[in-house]
């Protein structure tokens, strides 16, 4: 037996004749001892080999239990989900109408005033919303107008459509979703560490009833920042202290009057340790007293702990330990039944923290509702940072919902 | 009804699934899955059903279908286990062939009789090939690819099943005392061939071997049962294709019966098995065109807009597990229906379920069609776009596969499709005439095409012996397939 398992293996055509047939009793096996010979059928004469067809017999097409199979193999997948419930008032700044400043903001050493303007184009956008951003890179021709060179970005610098371009009272946008808007270089003195970006003048928000958030004053206008701009991904309003776009519908700032139900979420991102600033808040134009706020909070636990204020200036604090260095986008949802109910916070779908015991957000009339910074008659307490999406609700919602939302803000889905 | 995902350890179930007992008979428990095993020959009681509970003597089995059923997939497991095999042994006429086949039809036998209606996926999964790689003098390590062809045709012949999915585990590398196996290249690269892909062939040279090389660890078992269950989880969608869908299908391909595509697709939810009713349901539609489903080149589809569901109202649905698709309104005539890896909870006045923009697929993952038919067949279905239904098609054989560069041998063959196929019964059709088609010593595949020459190639499928040998593919010897 083992030497006819040498001779197989010493003689190729004796694996091709098992091939040729597919037969699979290897010598040896019960009921298939073989025998020797020499040749193999229809290969003539020479060495020995060992056919095994002699117990085998010839199987064809025909009887095979196997026929020839065309085959495909279909699956069906399919991906359910459920969404979130219809916000009160959404502001998701990816999908936003935005509209855009007529002053571009401006950074570097005593820059002049950038302008921008519609041309034959128009500054409102929605989803395609360009970050328009110019730097200058080239002064060795002279640093007035018509001498410094500027470079232009449409996706708020992550990339430069053009280069070295000679400033100009008047530079109509060539290519790209701006295309025919007109940044506008006055005469002035312009030198290399100076940058201007595109600001938003108004936002109309996204939950189906675009209540107007706008601010009039380009100083105090957001700067809009591209999605490749952010360390999120996600397009957002950059405020940098002291800005703020404000809502005066009724519709929005009566949703906290009277200690109501409420729920507010909102994804962010702190980019300075603020002592304090606001993300978001209603408050009445007569009277400091009538502000409440939500924003952020660094007394003493980081960048990322988050603070809210009621109307009579009580504030609680959560604990996140968060470090105070982190710019990571964070979601913060805020919730409470109302009437003296007790506030919730919990940090990206994390557990409840926070304020415990019993506390009223206030019933004190306002008149409206800003995101960046308090819009009351006193100085105000300002944001850092970027924000991306607001939602609020005139009610407290439950866990699973609250669930929901954190995916829709981390996600930027509805 | 559920769909429920039979695995298939056959041929052979090796050896070492269990780690603490390499070749033994099943003893051990698995929770919540349904598990067959049989120790061959049948020196050990026939087929058991053996409910397994986890304990400390895992396995890969173990491993296996907990994993598989933390992710919602409803999974039996079949495993005809002989230690110390050569994977000529598991084709047609082998060793142990007769004796698999036998327990692998009573298992299948006392599967359906359980869950009676139920859907069902095939997969198979290969573990043998460690004693083809060492001892090539008993083996045939370079027919590897074929026998196992062999035996998953046998299989799935003599249990009137198709296949889903085929899923293969590596052979070690390394065998004989640490030295690499004598053919563990070669097996190897015939089980990446058998396998398809290399998304359904797990490499395990980084696991936990014991000496030697030939059987895993307990802690090596434990590392494969897991990375098997997720090779399959990600290349598993969970949902199905309705058999009366399939044989519809095949009836337009063989220009049996033209299949007029819906009107409007509808989306019906359901909660353990049973519709959604009251509380505000309703079904939500698609109309079925270009602007809802997505046209497609490749052997996936999508739908481009969601499905929306109205908002619950005056109650909860539930936990929604399982979203079914109907060409009418009131769920009769079924497309095809998915388990959801994350089922949804809809609670009243909360959320609106919705099925998203892209979140339904429609896939064909790889087979004899063609991209270009198979593309035109989903467009059909789903889409309602035109595919034209051919008279006359024409047979070759092949030496490799066409869509590989085979080349051709002999000539093309007409073949009038009507008069040729069977209706399609069970998601397949078979040959009701013999096509007389001359012998090609060379012939390895037999390939289907629109025209008697040149044109373009529908089908390809392997011989299952080469070469043919009676100048015909007899009637019954040939047939089309949904699986």
């Amino acid at each position: 037996m083992r030497f006819a398992r040498r001779k197989c293996l010493e003689l190729p055509r004796c694996v091709d004749l098992r091939r040729a047939y597919a037969f699979n009793r290897r010598p040896g096996d019960r009921n298939n001892r073989g025998r020797v010979g020499s040749g193999v059928p229809g290969g003539g004469a020479g060495a020995p080999t060992i056919d095994f067809s002699a117990n085998l017999g010839l199987q064809t097409v025909a009887s095979l239990a196997t026929p020839v199979s065309f085959q495909a193999s279909l699956t069906l997948d399919i991906v359910a989900s459920v969404g979130i419930p219809t916000p009160d008032l959404r502001v998701q700044v990816s999908q936003a109408s935005k509209t855009l400043g007529g002053t571009m903001r401006a950074a570097g050493t005593a820059p002049p005033v950038v302008t921008l303007a519609a041309g034959t184009g128009s500054l409102t956008y929605g989803s395609n919303c360009p970050g328009i951003k110019v730097r200058i890179s080239d002064t060795s021709g002279g640093t007035g107008q018509g001498q410094a060179k500027f470079d232009i970005s449409y996706d708020s610098g992550n990339s430069w459509a053009h280069t070295g371009v000679t400033t100009t009272a008047s530079y109509s946008i060539p290519d790209g979703v701006a295309a025919g808007n007109v940044v506008g270089f006055p005469a002035g003195t312009y030198n290399t560490d100076q940058t201007w970006e595109g600001t938003t003048a108004t936002v109309l928000s996204t939950e189906g009833h675009s209540y107007t958030f706008t601010q009039a004053t380009a100083s105090i206008q957001p700067v809009f920042r591209h999605s490749a701009s952010t360390p999120d991904g996600k397009a957002a309003l950059f405020f940098a202290g002291a800005q703020y776009l404000r809502s005066t519908d009724a519709a929005v700032y009566n949703i906290f009057a009277n200690d109501p139900a409420f729920t507010l979420a909102y994804r962010v991102a702190y980019t300075a340790a603020d002592a304090l600033g606001t993300v978001c808040g209603p408050a009445n134009s007569g009277s400091s007293n009538k502000k409440r706020r939500f924003g952020q909070s660094v007394l003493g636990n980081g960048r990322q702990s988050h603070s809210w204020f009621n109307d009579a200036g009580t504030n609680a604090t959560n604990d996140s330990t968060a470090d105070n260095t982190s710019t990571s986008a964070v979601n913060v949802e805020w919730d409470s039944a109302g009437s003296n109910s007790t506030i919730q916070v919990r940090v990206n779908n994390g557990s409840n923290q926070g304020p415990a015991g019993t506390q009223n957000i206030g019933t004190l009339t306002t008149n409206r509702f800003s995101i960046g910074a308090e819009d009351d008659n006193a100085a105000g307490v300002f944001l850092s940072g970027l924000v991306y999406d607001l939602i609020l609700y005139s009610s407290q919602k439950g866990s699973s919902d609250l669930g929901n939302i954190n995916t829709a803000l981390a996600n930027g889905t509805s | 009804m559920t769909v429920r995902h039979v695995l298939w350890a056959g041929f052979p179930g090796q050896s070492n699934n269990y780690g603490t007992n390499p070749g033994g008979s099943g003893s051990q428990t698995l929770a919540a899955v349904d598990y067959y095993d049989v120790l061959l020959p049948s020196t050990t009681p026939a087929l058991t059903q053996v409910l397994h509970a986890l304990d400390d003597t895992h396995g890969k089995d173990f491993e296996l279908g907990k994993a598989l059923n933390a992710a919602g997939y409803k999974t039996i497991i079949v495993n005809v286990c002989k230690g110390s095999t050569y994977a000529n042994d598991w084709i047609p006429g082998g060793t142990y062939y007769a004796a698999g086949i036998a327990e692998m039809q009573r298992a299948w036998t006392l599967i359906q009789a359980k869950y009676p209606g139920d859907t069902f996926i095939h997969h198979h999964i290969a573990d043998q090939g460690e004693e083809d790689a060492r001892y090539p003098t008993s083996g045939i390590p370079s027919l590897w690819a074929s026998n196992f062809a062999q035996s998953h045709a046998g299989l799935a012949s003599s249990l009137g099943i198709t296949f889903s999915k085929i899923w293969i585990n590596k052979t070690h590398s390394t065998l004989n005392n640490g030295t690499p196996g004598l053919y563990s290249t070669l097996v190897n690269s015939l089980q990446l061939q058998a396998a398809g892909s290399a998304s359904h062939f797990l490499d395990r040279d980084g696991y936990d071997w014991e000496p030697g090389g030939l059987h895993l660890t307990t802690a090596g078992y434990i590392q494969n049962g897991q990375a098997l269950a997720a090779m399959i989880i990600a290349g598993t969608p969970m949902g199905t294709i309705a058999t009366a869908k399939k044989n519809q299908l095949l009836n337009h391909q063989l220009n049996k019966v033209t299949y007029t595509p819906a009107a409007t697709i509808y989306a019906h939810a359901y909660v353990a098995g049973v519709r959604v009713t009251g509380n505000g349901y309703a079904p939500a539609s698609l109309t079925n065109n270009t602007t809802n489903w997505t046209h497609t080149t490749t052997r996936t589809k999508v739908n481009a807009n969601p499905f929306n569901f109205p908002g619950a109202s005056g109650g909860d649905w539930g936990v929604v597990d399982e979203i079914r698709l109907y060409e009418d309104l009131a769920g009769t005539d079924e497309i095809g229906r998915c388990t959801l890896a994350s089922p949804q909870n809809v609670v009243n006045g909360g959320a609106a379920l919705s099925v998203l923009a892209g979140a339904v697929t429609l896939a064909d993952s790889g087979s004899g069609f063609s991209t270009a038919k198979m593309a035109s067949l989903l467009n059909l279905l789903l889409g309602g776009e035109a595919d034209a239904q051919l008279a006359t098609v024409y047979w070759q054989y092949y030496q490799g596969a066409q869509s590989t560069g085979g080349t051709p041998q002999g000539g093309r063959v007409a073949v009038t499709q009507n008069t040729t196929w069977n209706d399609a019964s069970n998601g397949i059709a078979s040959t009701s005439a013999d096509v007389t088609i001359a012998d090609q010593a060379l012939a390895t595949w037999l390939v289907e095409f629109d025209a008697a020459a040149a044109g373009n190639m529908l089908f390809e499928a392997a011989l299952p012996v080469a070469p043919p040998t009676q100048g015909k593919v007899p009637a019954g010897q040939a047939r089309t397939l949904f699986a």
